[in-house]
């Protein structure tokens, strides 16, 4: 699968669906894959790829919005288009609530659906990217030691009086050991600046405005 | 019986007296009597006297000639000694033949020691003849010593005879002194015996006596008591019609008796008030008039008097012994109120014929509360309905739209593919494109047919949760009563309001309670229980569980519980659940079922308190 390829994930317990929207997708230049309910999507989706979900929100077992709910804490990266034979109103505002790319009532017509694939895939391609990225970020982050960690917090914890002789005395250490510390962690985070540093981290989750 | 008992008294008086006489009698006869074998028993203790002395004598004479023949011992002398031993002999036997007592055999014993004395004597005087004339002093001398010793007991014996003499008169005299004592024994008990009866005699009349004045005394008391009694079945009489009023009066109903002819005889205070509110000349409640004029009399409208008209017939027919009684309920509102009113009639017989009560009642207020129920069973039902039909045209409509959507797609696969071709059909691809519209015109056709039956407007409001339960079960007390269910509640007071459509949440609680009791009857559980629990879930959420002792839901059907269509019922739509859960989910919340408790079924919703 190269980067091009488009990849449309559909959900709907009703095979007929799911035979029409791949054979018409796939016309329309679409890989799609078809699952029969949410718990056999949940059980084999494997992330890593950019694509988009359209999800059926009325299905025995696991309803649409539980798999959605699932779903936004294992992969955030894939949009959901709901689909729904109901068209139930409080229900697609639970949807758009948790975060649902779209809610569309049954039967759309293709070439909305197709525009909605599109703005989702484009989506998921920068949220795959915001992924990644503060998948390296935090991968730098792991490599600190202890030492470094508590530097770096207050480093970016205080960007007004973040001088090395502060932080010495906070730490009880030399400032020539702070400012050891300070190369090793901009070099270790690959942070050309303290703003950039600061950035990194809002992503590890570590900076406390 | 006075008569009767004077001449008892009079008898008795007479036996008394014969029997006092007779005692008398015999008491003189047994004295006289007495005194007379006294004298004659002294004359016989003389002679015995004289008879013992003198047996003494012959045998004194019989010791004195033995005594002589010892010292002389001829034949001469020992004839003297037979001669006194047989007279002394006759004597005894004499005696022997005139008194039969016993001592005397002494005195036969003493004769018998007697005779050998006298062979002896005879052998010594035979002997001594002889011997005299030989002069041998030894003879007489061993003679005499030997007549010395029988003379000693000759002498004990006279002695004898002697004692036995005395012994014979105090014996004499014993008996009579016991048998003086022994009849005056017998006349004191003869006076005892007299003096009972006379005694018993005076007693049995002094009863009779005593009787005659008992039952006069009786007598007079049966009519002191019959009095009495006339007087206090009055009191009660009185004492039961005064508390017989005091209870009409205190019924709330207002209440008349009527006679046979319909005219009313007594009528408590209600019906006092009801018949002078309306015509002033009834203000004693038209006691003497006929009722039906009374009762018309109460008429405000038409429809209130087609009522009192019905009412009447039947009032007649209760009357004319057409039947026993009668109840009857007829619409008598007023401008500002709505009213109704029972008629109620029963009978009674007395002596002077038959009566009835006539029961009027003011039933509107629970004529009012039925209204009222009736009127929000109604709006349930019509909510029901409502619903059903929405969820009827949303179950509908996801059929639908499934392959309404199935065939969008698949004419919009076809329409790539013919695009693809450089020499499409352009013909065709309108004719495809057509399909997918009128698909898509259909899918519009059922979204707007879904939009029409849908309650869309809601009515938020914050709701008392426990009350809505509360209503809830009484709204279907008459269904689970009939279906042998026992429901109860257990809420949690404490639980604040959420805001909630009160009719959409009633209406889950209703098919929820529904299922249960229906499953428990259809399955005729041991147990038919139905518990509603409402409780926190957490600090933001209030929990309702509604359980039953049913059989439990199959597990092959709890994956498709909650679709619509989905039913064990025969006739159910299947629908009941798939509500429940949107209205559910409509109001931020969840339902679902719990059945990992053994045999209990639960159903849990649970709803914010606040909706963001």
């Amino acid at each position: 699968m190269d980067d091009a390829e488009k990849i449309v994930h559909v959900v709907d317990d009703d095979e007929s669906v799911r035979t029409a929207l791949t054979r018409s997708l796939e016309k329309r230049g679409y890989s799609v894959h078809c699952y029969e309910s949410g718990d056999s999507f949940l059980q084999s989706y494997e992330a890593g790829h950019a694509g988009c979900l359209v999800l059926d929100v009325r299905m025995p077992g696991m309803s649409g919005l539980e798999v959605q709910e699932k779903l936004v804490e294992q992969h955030p990266a894939l949009p959901i288009i709901f689909v729904t034979g109901h068209g139930d109103i409080p229900m697609s505002v639970r949807a758009m609530k948790n975060g649902a790319f779209e809610f569309l009532e049954k039967p759309y017509s293709v070439d909305s659906l197709q525009t909605h694939i599109e703005q989702a895939i484009a989506k998921s391609h920068v949220l795959m990217q915001e992924l990644e990225h503060s998948t390296r970020i935090n991968h730098r982050f792991a490599k600190l030691t202890a030492r470094e960690l508590d530097v770096m917090k207050l480093l970016v914890a205080g960007i007004a009086n973040n001088s090395n002789k502060e932080i010495a005395r906070e730490l009880d250490i030399s400032h020539r050991t702070v400012d050891d510390h300070r190369a090793r962690i901009m070099s270790k985070m690959q942070a050309r600046s303290l703003a950039e540093l600061v950035e990194m981290s809002k992503i590890c989750g570590i900076h406390e405005p | 019986m006075t008569d009767s008992s004077a001449q008892t008294k009079k008898w008795s008086l007479v036996i008394a007296v014969l029997l006092l006489s007779i005692g008398m009698g015999i008491a003189v006869f047994v004295y006289r009597s007495t005194t007379q074998i006294r004298e004659a028993l002294a004359e016989e203790i003389l002679e015995q006297q004289h008879d013992v002395a003198t047996l003494m004598h012959e045998y004194s004479n019989v010791m004195v000639s033995l005594e002589r023949s010892r010292l002389n011992p001829t034949q001469e002398s020992k004839q003297t000694i037979e001669s006194a031993l047989r007279s002394a002999q006759e004597q005894l036997v004499v005696m022997r033949s005139n008194y039969s007592f016993a001592r005397l055999e002494g005195a036969a014993e003493a004769h018998a020691y007697i005779k050998p004395i006298l062979e002896d004597i005879g052998d010594w005087t035979r002997h001594g003849v002889a011997g005299y004339s030989n002069t041998n002093p030894l003879v007489l001398q061993i003679a005499a010593n030997r007549m010395g010793e029988r003379y000693d007991v000759i002498r004990e014996i006279a002695v004898g005879t002697e004692l036995v003499a005395e012994e014979l008169i105090s014996e004499q005299t014993d008996f009579l002194e016991n048998f003086r004592d022994w009849l005056l024994l017998l006349l004191a008990g003869f006076a005892m015996l007299s003096l009972t009866i006379a005694a018993l005699l005076i007693r049995q009349r002094n009863l009779q006596a005593q009787l005659a004045i008992d039952q006069e005394f009786t007598a007079t008391r049966l009519i002191d008591a019959e009095t009495r009694g006339r007087h206090q079945a009055e009191v009660a009489l009185l004492g039961s019609e005064q508390f017989l009023r005091a209870t009409l009066n205190s019924l709330p109903s207002d209440i008349a008796i009527l006679d046979q002819q319909g005219i009313i005889s007594a009528v408590n205070a209600p019906w006092k008030k009801f018949a002078s509110s309306n015509d002033s000349k009834y203000k004693e409640g038209g006691i003497g008039y006929h009722y039906e004029q009374v009762f018309r009399s109460t008429a405000m409208n038409e429809v209130e008097r087609k009522g009192i008209d019905a009412a009447t017939k039947q009032v007649v027919e209760v009357l004319s012994n057409k039947r026993d009684s009668m109840f009857f309920e007829y619409p008598c509102h007023r401008k500002d109120k709505r009213q109704w009113s029972v008629v109620s009639m029963s009978t009674f017989n007395t002596g002077d014929g038959r009566h009835a009560v006539l029961v009027h009642e003011d039933v509107s207020e629970r004529k009012q509360l039925e209204e009222r129920d009736r009127r929000l069973r109604a709006e349930l039902a019509h909510v029901s309905r409502l619903t059903t039909a929405g969820e009827l045209a949303s179950g509908l409509a996801h059929e639908l739209n499934q392959p309404l959507t199935a065939i969008t797609h698949n004419c919009d696969a076809v329409m790539s593919s013919v695009k693809s071709d450089s020499q499409f059909d352009a013909e065709m691809l309108e004719t495809v494109q057509d399909i997918s519209e009128q698909a898509q015109r259909a899918g519009g056709i059922i979204r707007s047919m879904r939009h029409l039956v849908r309650k869309d407007t809601t009515d938020m409001a914050p709701t008392d949760i426990n009350k809505l339960v509360k209503d809830t079960v009484r709204l279907t007390a008459p269904e689970a009563r009939e279906k042998g269910v026992q429901v109860m509640l257990d809420l949690d007071d404490s639980l604040p309001q959420p805001l909630i459509d009160p009719v959409q949440i009633q209406q889950v609680l209703v098919n929820l309670e529904r299922n249960g009791v229906e499953a428990m009857w259809q399955a005729n559980s041991p147990t038919k229980e139905l518990t509603i629990e409402t409780c926190f879930s957490g600090a933001d959420r209030l929990q309702v569980a509604i359980k039953d002792t049913g059989p439990g839901v199959e597990p092959s059907f709890a994956d498709n519980l909650f679709s619509a269509f989905q039913t064990t019922k025969a006739d159910g739509m299947g629908l009941g659940l798939s509500i429940s859960r949107n209205i559910v989910e409509d109001h931020g919340g969840r339902l679902w079922i719990d059945s990992d408790t053994e045999g209990v079924t639960i159903f849990k919703f649970t709803i914010p308190f606040k909706q963001g």
